[in-house]
Parts: structure tokens; sequence; C-alpha cells
């Protein structure tokens, strides 16, 4: 891969690595850190990676660094007695979109980041197993489940309401 | 008798275990009703068993499980084929059947009008801030970071050089004003060097080759006569320079024998050298008079530059004072190339 595509990769997908990461992280911050260092890692291996496969590389990065940044962060909060990823007491939901981003929140690590990849990403099963390194039947099996557990929430909501 | 004192412990355990054939049972209560002390020992052992304490794991075991089965997860079938429905996973068939079922149950369709709002979008606002600070200008070759590399030396070599000049320039001026008296002025400095009075008493005649700076604000197209002392090593000038001064305090000698001479030479005559000094020292001086051109002046200001870099500029030359052969050697790279002593 050329500077030139380098800089394009920058372009198409910093925003959507962006997306992931603070998804996943729910920290601005952290966030910018990951897609920081996927594109620093990018570039140490410019050479071998094809402007093709940019995407995929990136995206695998970015989750992994995501699922390794949520179980540091875990392990310190917990050392320091304090819940780090909490989500929000609120009831305040005005529509269905804010229900589903708050449950989507509560999401085990690899179920949400197979749905983000698949919904925000619009990854095949295929690609996502590649990015996570899960089989292709696990993910559909994880997409499935999470959004069943969405369905849940969205019904709870529901009947409370 | 196959049970004795020396193997009794493995009949124990078999016959805890219940696994003791009924012969050897037997024979193993006769041994044990003529050992008592064994059986005294061996009482209540049957009773002792180690029993798991329960523990709960902190974590739902469910969460262990793998499994690509929708039949062991909670999946309903009427989930299924919603999901599948809106991941694109139904088939031609399967989707007309969904669909004749959502026409004839609400439930059904409500569910996947339910599954459809897990869809999650991705807020386009939301944007990387530092972009630019990722961007990369472009991929430096080899050959480039070479280049670059070699004019950044060439660079701090030359700028190197520059300064080293301008401080001989300060150093020399220093010099002369400090041999100078407070009335002479550089014009009239230069054109005692260039006439050579010989009746004056001043001394700056056999001091003319530290002028330097002098000699090179007068016209180049001059030729300046000055005694010379041969421009070898540093040492050797310096020894001359020394001598010389004293030479100088001969004052009657010198301009006899400058005056007798033939102008604008000035030999000073053997015989005439200081009996202080001692005949070595008489010897090593010996002036001649030389033609100097502004090149020569040139050539040795080279030579000292790059003597204080650190690069030795030998020139040999003819009898016409011709350059002939120039070999350069710099200290770095007898450095870089051997780590062995420089040899002089």
């Amino acid at each position: 891969m050329t500077a030139e595509e380098f800089n394009k990769c920058v372009d198409l997908y910093s925003d959507s690595i962006y997306r992931f990461a603070l998804k996943m992280l729910k920290n601005t911050d952290l966030a910018m850190d990951n897609v920081q260092d996927c594109f620093e890692r990018l570039w140490v291996k410019h050479r071998e990676v094809d402007f093709a496969k940019a995407k995929s590389y990136l995206f695998t990065s970015a989750y992994h660094a995501a699922i390794d940044s949520i179980r540091k962060e875990k392990r310190k909060f917990e050392y320091a007695g304090e819940a780090f990823f909490e989500t929000s007491t609120s009831n305040g939901y005005s529509d269905a979109k804010e229900i589903v981003d708050k449950a989507v929140e509560k999401l085990p690590e690899i179920k949400k980041s197979v749905l983000l990849l698949r919904d925000y990403e619009g990854y095949s099963y295929e690609e996502i197993g590649e990015i996570t390194g899960l089989n292709e039947s696990q993910v559909k099996v994880y997409i499935y489940r999470a959004r069943l557990f969405l369905k849940e929430q969205l019904v709870s909501i529901d009947n409370l309401i | 008798m196959t049970i004795n004192r020396n193997n009794y412990e493995l009949f124990i355990i078999d016959y805890i275990d219940g696994r003791l054939s009924p012969e050897l049972t037997h024979e193993l209560m006769a041994f044990l009703s003529q050992n008592l002390d064994v059986a005294q020992e061996l009482d209540g052992i049957a009773d002792i068993k180690v029993t798991p304490t329960p523990v709960t794991i902190p974590f739902a075991k469910e969460t262990l499980k793998r499994s690509t089965s929708f039949a062991e997860s909670s999946i309903t079938e009427a989930d299924y084929f919603c999901i599948a429905e809106l991941e694109n996973d139904l088939t031609a068939q399967e989707s007309m059947w969904l669909n004749e079922l959502k026409k004839n149950h609400t439930e059904i369709a409500s569910l996947s009008i339910l599954y459809r709002k897990t869809k999650l979008i991705a807020n386009q606002s939301e944007t990387f801030p530092r972009k630019a600070s990722l961007k990369h200008s472009r991929i430096t070759p080899t050959i480039s970071r070479i280049a670059y590399a070699t004019a950044s030396i060439a660079a701090v070599l030359l700028i190197g050089i520059y300064i080293n000049t301008l401080l001989i320039n300060r150093m020399d001026s220093s010099n002369l004003v400090a041999n100078q008296s407070p009335t002479n002025t550089p014009e009239r400095e230069n054109i005692q060097a260039k006439t050579f009075e010989p009746t004056q008493p001043n001394n700056n005649t056999v001091q003319e080759p530290r002028r330097k700076p002098i000699l090179q604000h007068s016209n180049p197209t001059t030729k300046v006569e000055v005694d010379l002392v041969d421009p070898v090593p540093k040492i050797t000038n310096r020894i001359s320079e020394e001598e010389i001064e004293p030479i100088v305090a001969i004052e009657p000698r010198v301009p006899k024998t400058v005056l007798m001479e033939a102008k604008p030479n000035i030999n000073i005559n053997k015989n005439n050298s200081p009996t202080a000094q001692g005949p070595t020292i008489a010897k090593s001086i010996q002036p001649q008079v030389k033609g100097l051109t502004i090149g020569d002046i040139a050539l040795k200001g080279v030579q000292k530059l790059a003597q204080s870099v650190g690069i030795n500029v030998d020139v040999k030359k003819t009898d016409g004072n011709q350059a002939k052969k120039i070999v350069v050697e710099s200290r770095l790279l007898a450095v870089s190339a051997t780590i062995l002593p420089k040899e002089e």
C-alpha cells in the first residue's frame, strides 16, 4: 500500500472505526486512542497490507484493541471498587432507537462487536468471522442472540410503559 | 496365607471399596483377629470420606457454552424466522412461508416489526476529529534518506567551517592589535608590510607572516614580499615564531644586513644570528624570502581550516611553488574505518 492509499484509508475508514470503537468503549478518549493505534499499526505494516484488505485489517485491530481496553479498564475499576461501564439507570426513553442503543451497551463484548460490524459496516458472517476470529456459525448465533436480547429489552420497556 | 503385615493395606483398601472377594475377605478377617494392633489401627477408617463442598460459579454457566445450534439457545422458530428475514438469511420459499404467517398471525407480524427496530443505525455525525494527524505525507525511500543525511552532514560541516573562519579572523586581528603600538593604524601597518623599512627599529618585519587579514584585504594582483617560514607542521611554525622574536631584539645587526642586501629581499646572515640562542636555533631560523601570492595565502588558510575541522590537507609543491598533489585525510573517516590512532 502506498502513502496515498494509506491516506485514502484514513479518509474512508477512520470515521467508521471511530464509531465502532466509541460504541464499544463508550469513551471518546479511549476511542480516539484506539483509532490512532489502529492506523499506526497499519502504517507500520503498510508495505505488507494490500489496500483492498486494509478495512478488514483496521477493523480487526480495532476489535482486538477494544476488547483489550475493556478488559483492562474493567480490571482497573474492579480494583477501585467502581463500575466502569455503568449503564444509565434513567428510564426516560424517547424512542426505540434510544432503547436499542442503551440495550446494546448491556450486551457482552463479543455479541456487541459482531452486531456492530454487521449493522454499522454491513459485513458478512464470514468477514466478521475473520475479524473476530470466530467461525461463521458462531457469528450467526451471536448475532441472532444479540437481536433476541435487544427485542426482549424493547418488549420489557414497552410493557413498563 | 496371602495376607501378612507387609501387604495387608492393599487388601484393606479393596475391602473398604467393596472389591474384595469373599475368600479374601474371610482371610482378611482372620488376619485382623490375629493382629489386634492392626485391627485397632484400622478401626473406623471406612467412615472417613472426603466430600466436595458446594461451590457456586460466580458467573452464568451459560456464557461458557459454545453452540452453533439454535435449538439449544432460547430462540424460537418465530424469532428465528423474523431475525433471518432481517438478516436476509431466508430462502425464497421460507420468505413466502413467513409472509403467509404474518398475514394470518398478527403477533408474528408485530414480532417482525419489533426485530426490525433492533437494527442498529450508525450516527453519521460522529466523525473522527483528528483525521489530519493520521495522514502521512509520503514514503521516503532509502536513497532519499541517505541524500538527506548527506546534505545535513554537509550543511553542518559548512557551518562549522564558516564559524571557524570567523574565529580565526577574530583571533588574528586581536593578535595584531596586541602587537601593534596604539598609534599604528592598519593602513600604516599595511604600508610597512609592503615597503619593509629596514631602518625602523620596529620588529614588524619579522612577524609579517602572521598578518593574514591585512594581506587578504590588499589588492589581489599585487605581490607582497614577506618572510616566509617553511609552511609545514604547526609545531615548527610555533618554534620559529618563538625564535624569531629574539632575533628582532638584536636591532643593530638586522638592519645592517638588510641594508647590505639588495632590497626587497631580507636575508639574515647566519653569522649575525644571536649568540644567546645558540647554533641550533640559528640553523632552524634561516628565513627565506619568497614571493607569496594570494593563492598561497588562500592555500594556507584552507590548510588551517581543514586542520581545525579534523582534516589534514597536505600539499606537495614543486620548485615553482605550484601545487602538484593534494592529499586530504579525514580524521572522522579514519576513526570510523579502523579505530586505530591516526598516523602522523
